[in-house]
C-alpha cells in the first residue's frame, strides 16, 4: 500500500458527510426551483418572453446561492461529536508563526508576549516556540521591530524560544513568507501554528490543537474558528456578534459536510510541517495578475493540496480561545474584500488542477459564487426595470365582440410571497440559531435569550441596510478583476476606524450616483416598481451617512454582547497590560514590571 | 534535526533570536491542469464511452 493510500487519499468522504452534502444540496435545489416556479407564475402572466426567461435564470442562480448558505446554517443546528484528545504527554515540538507586514511592533509583539505567557502557564510541558516572520518593507518600522524584539526577549526571558527574521524581499507575500521559513528552518519543528499579525490564542487552545494533531497522525491541518474581538464601532460590533453567535453554527454545518476535506483560512490553524512542505509549495501561475502571478488566496489552495496529498484537513469549531480582530468600518471591510475577491476569482484557474478532490473543486466554486452572486442580483433588478419598461398595456377584450372585459389576474400576492421567501432564507437560520441558543443555554453567554434576540434583530436590520452597499462594492471588485485590474496587497488598517462624512462620501460616490440614477430611472420608466426598489436604492443614496454612522463607536454596551466582552479572556487582558506597560511614559522611580504579565 | 543541533552546527555565528538552519524541501506543486470545461468534457465522455457500456454485464 502506498503512503498516500495508507493516509486515506482514495477513501471516499465519510457517510455522514455525504449525507449532509446531499441534504444541503437538495434543500438548496428545492428552494431555487420553487422560487423560479413561483416567479414564472407571476412574471410570465402576460406571456413568457425572453426577458422573463433571463430573469427566471437569474433568480434561480441567486436563490440557489442564498439557499445553500441557509442550508449550511440549518445543517449546523445538528450537534457534532468531536472526540477529545487524550491527555498524554506532548512529544511534538511546535512553533507559532507570526507573519508581520508593516504592523506596529509594540501591539504585535505584545501579542506574542501574551501568548508566550499563556503557553508557559498552561501548556503542560509542551515545547512551544515563537517565530516572528517579518515581511515589512518600511525600514523605519523594521528598525523598530528589532528594538522591540530585543525588549520582548528581555522582558519575557524567552531567549532560545523566540525568533525573528526579516526577508530580503517579500516574494509570494504571506504564503511565500511561510514557505521561506519552512525551506530554511522547517525541519527543526514538527508542527506549526500559523497566525496573522492580529491573531491571539490562549495557551490551552494551542496545547489542545497539538494534542489533536498527535492523536490523529493523518491530520495534516487543523483549523479553529477565530472569534472577532476588540470591536468598538457599530459595524465592528455587529460583525463581532455575528462571528461569535452565528459563525460557530454555520461552521459546524460546514464541518458536517467537509469530510476529510476541510477548510484553511490562513491563520489560527495548526499544520503538520512535513505534510505542508510535501504538498503546499505553491508555484506562480502563468500570466499576469489578477488571474496570473502568485496565488492571493493561498489558504484554500493549500487545504486542497493537503487533501490531494492524502492528508486530512479538519475544522474543529468547538475550540475556544482563538481570536482575531476585524475591520471597524465598511470601507476597510470592502478593501479586504477586494483582495479576497481577486483571490477567489483567481481560483477559476485552478478548477482543473489534476487530482483534486471533488469537494475541493466545489469549495473553489463556492468562493467564486460568493463574489459573483451580487452581480446576478444586480442583473435581476436591472432586467426587472427593463421588463417593466417594455410591458404592454393589458388587453381587456382579447376576443372580438366580447361583452365583458377580462382583467389580468392579480399576481401581487405571489410576488410578495417570493420576496418573503427569499428574505426568509436570510432570516430563518439566524432566528433558529437564537431559538437553539435559548433552548441549550448558549444564549446566557450573550447576556441571555432576550439580549441575544435583541442583538440578532439589530444585526438583521443593520445587515439589511448595508447589504446594497456591500453588493455595490463586491460588484465593483468583480468587474475590476474581470477587467484585469490588480488590487495589490495593501496593509490592513488597524485602529478605531472612525470615518467622517466627507471620508465616507469620497469612498462611496459611485454608490450614491448609481442609487440616484437607479431610483430616478425606475420612477421615470417603471413607477410601479419604485416601492420594490426603495429598500435597495435608498441605502445607496444615503451611503455616506450609513458608512460614517456605522463607523462610530457603539454607545450601548447591551447590544451585540459577546462572551469575550462579558468575561475578557486571559490572553486579551495580558495583551492589554503588556501594551500599557510598553507604551507608558518613563517614570522617575524604578520600574517594577509584574512578572505575572508574561508568565 | 533538533533546534539544539541546528544551533550547534551554526556555532558562534548564530545570533540570538535568529532562526535555526534546518532546511526542509518544499517542492513546487503542479496546479495548472486542463481547463475546467475540458475536464468536465473528458469526464462526460468517459461516462458515456462505448467501451464502458460494452463492459456492463461482462463480469469486470
Amino acid at each position: 500500500m502506498s503512503a498516500r493510500a495508507r493516509r486515506g487519499e482514495h477513501a471516499p468522504a465519510p457517510m455522514g458527510a455525504r449525507l449532509a452534502r446531499i441534504c444541503a444540496l437538495a434543500l438548496a435545489g428545492l428552494a431555487g426551483l420553487g422560487a423560479t416556479a413561483l416567479f414564472l407564475q407571476f412574471g410570465a402572466v402576460d406571456g413568457l418572453q425572453g426577458i422573463d426567461l433571463l430573469r427566471a435564470a437569474l433568480i434561480l442562480i441567486s436563490t440557489l446561492w442564498l439557499a445553500w448558505g441557509a442550508a449550511s446554517g440549518l445543517t449546523g443546528l445538528f450537534p457534532r461529536r468531536i472526540e477529545p484528545a487524550p491527555k498524554t504527554a506532548i512529544r511534538a515540538r511546535t512553533v507559532v508563526l507570526v507573519p508581520v507586514y508593516n504592523e506596529d511592533p509594540v501591539i504585535t509583539f505584545a501579542r506574542v508576549a501574551a501568548m508566550l505567557g499563556s503557553v508557559d502557564r498552561k501548556a503542560e510541558g509542551a515545547l512551544i516556540d515563537f517565530a516572528i516572520l517579518s515581511d515589512t518593507r518600511d525600514d523605519k518600522i523594521a528598525a523598530r521591530e528589532r528594538i522591540w524584539f530585543d525588549r520582548l526577549v528581555r522582558d519575557t526571558g524567552g531567549e532560545g524560544r523566540l525568533f525573528y527574521r526579516r526577508r530580503v524581499n517579500n516574494a509570494g507575500k504571506k504564503a511565500g513568507n511561510i514557505e521561506e521559513f519552512i525551506r530554511t528552518s522547517g525541519a527543526a519543528w514538527d508542527l506549526a501554528v500559523i497566525l496573522d499579525a492580529d491573531s491571539l490564542m490562549e495557551g490551552p487552545t494551542i496545547t489542545e490543537m497539538i494534542r489533536r494533531m498527535e492523536a490523529s497522525p493523518n491530520l495534516g491541518l487543523l483549523q479553529t474558528l477565530p472569534k472577532v474581538v476588540r470591536a468598538q464601532s457599530r459595524f465592528g460590533r455587529a460583525m463581532q456578534f455575528s462571528a461569535s453567535f452565528y459563525s460557530p453554527v454555520f461552521a459546524r454545518g460546514l464541518a458536517h459536510m467537509q469530510g476529510r476535506t476541510g477548510p484553511f483560512w490562513g491563520h489560527n490553524a495548526i499544520v503538520r510541517i512535513r505534510a505542508f512542505a510535501e504538498c503546499c509549495g505553491l508555484p506562480q501561475l502563468s500570466g499576469k495578475p489578477p488571474f496570473g502571478g502568485h496565488i492571493l488566496s493561498h489558504d484554500y489552495v493549500e487545504a486542497a493540496l493537503l487533501a490531494r496529498g492524502g492528508w486530512e484537513v479538519r475544522l474543529d469549531e468547538d475550540m475556544e480561545g482563538s481570536f482575531e480582530e476585524g475591520p471597524e468600518n465598511i470601507i476597510d471591510h470592502a478593501k479586504r474584500d477586494r483582495r479576497w475577491c481577486q483571490g477567489n476569482l483567481q481560483h477559476a484557474r485552478l478548477l482543473g488542477t489534476p487530482r483534486l478532490r471533488p469537494w475541493s473543486r466545489f469549495v473553489f466554486v463556492q468562493g467564486i459564487m460568493a463574489y459573483v452572486a451580487p452581480l446576478f442580483w444586480g442583473g435581476f433588478l436591472m432586467a426587472s426595470i427593463a421588463d417593466a419598461m417594455v410591458q404592454h398595456q393589458p388587453d381587456y377584450f382579447p376576443e372580438p365582440y366580447q361583452l365583458f372585459p377580462v382583467f389580468p389576474s392579480d399576481q401581487t400576492t405571489k410576488a410578495i410571497g417570493l420576496a418573503i421567501g427569499i428574505f426568509g432564507l436570510l432570516v430563518l437560520p439566524k432566528l433558529l440559531i437564537v431559538l437553539q441558543a435559548a433552548l441549550t443555554g448558549r444564549a446566557s453567554r450573550f447576556g441571555g435569550a432576550a439580549s441575544a434576540l435583541r442583538s440578532t434583530l439589530a444585526e438583521l436590520a443593520l445587515s439589511s441596510l448595508i447589504a446594497p452597499l456591500m453588493l455595490m462594492y463586491q460588484s465593483r471588485s468583480v468587474i475590476q478583476v474581470l477587467l484585469g485590474r490588480d488590487g495589490g496587497w495593501p496593509p490592513n488598517n488597524r485602529g478605531d476606524g472612525r470615518l467622517t462624512l466627507g471620508e465616507a462620501a469620497a469612498a462611496s460616490r459611485f454608490i450614491v450616483a448609481t442609487g440616484v440614477l437607479g431610483l430616478f430611472a425606475t420612477w421615470h420608466l417603471a413607477p410601479a416598481l419604485v416601492p420594490w426598489m426603495l429598500p435597495v436604492g435608498l441605502p445607496m443614496v444615503i451611503a455616506p451617512v450609513i458608512i460614517s454612522w456605522t463607523s462610530q463607536p457603539l454607545a450601548s454596551g447591551r447590544l451585540f454582547r459577546t462572551p469575550a466582552e462579558m468575561r475578557v479572556p486571559d490572553v486579551l487582558s495580558a495583551h492589554d497590560s503588556i501594551v500599557a506597560l510598553w507604551t507608558e511614559p518613563p517614570m522617575s522611580g524604578p520600574i517594577a514590571p509584574s512578572g505575572d504579565l508574561y508568565a | 534535526m533538533t533546534i539544539q543541533a541546528a544551533f550547534e552546527r551554526a556555532g558562534a555565528d548564530h545570533a540570538a533570536g535568529q532562526l535555526p538552519h534546518a532546511p526542509l524541501a518544499m517542492p513546487k506543486q503542479v496546479l495548472e491542469g486542463p481547463s475546467f470545461l475540458r475536464l468536465m468534457r473528458r469526464r462526460f465522455l468517459r461516462l458515456i464511452s462505448a467501451d464502458r457500456t460494452a463492459r456492463v454485464g461482462m463480469g469486470r
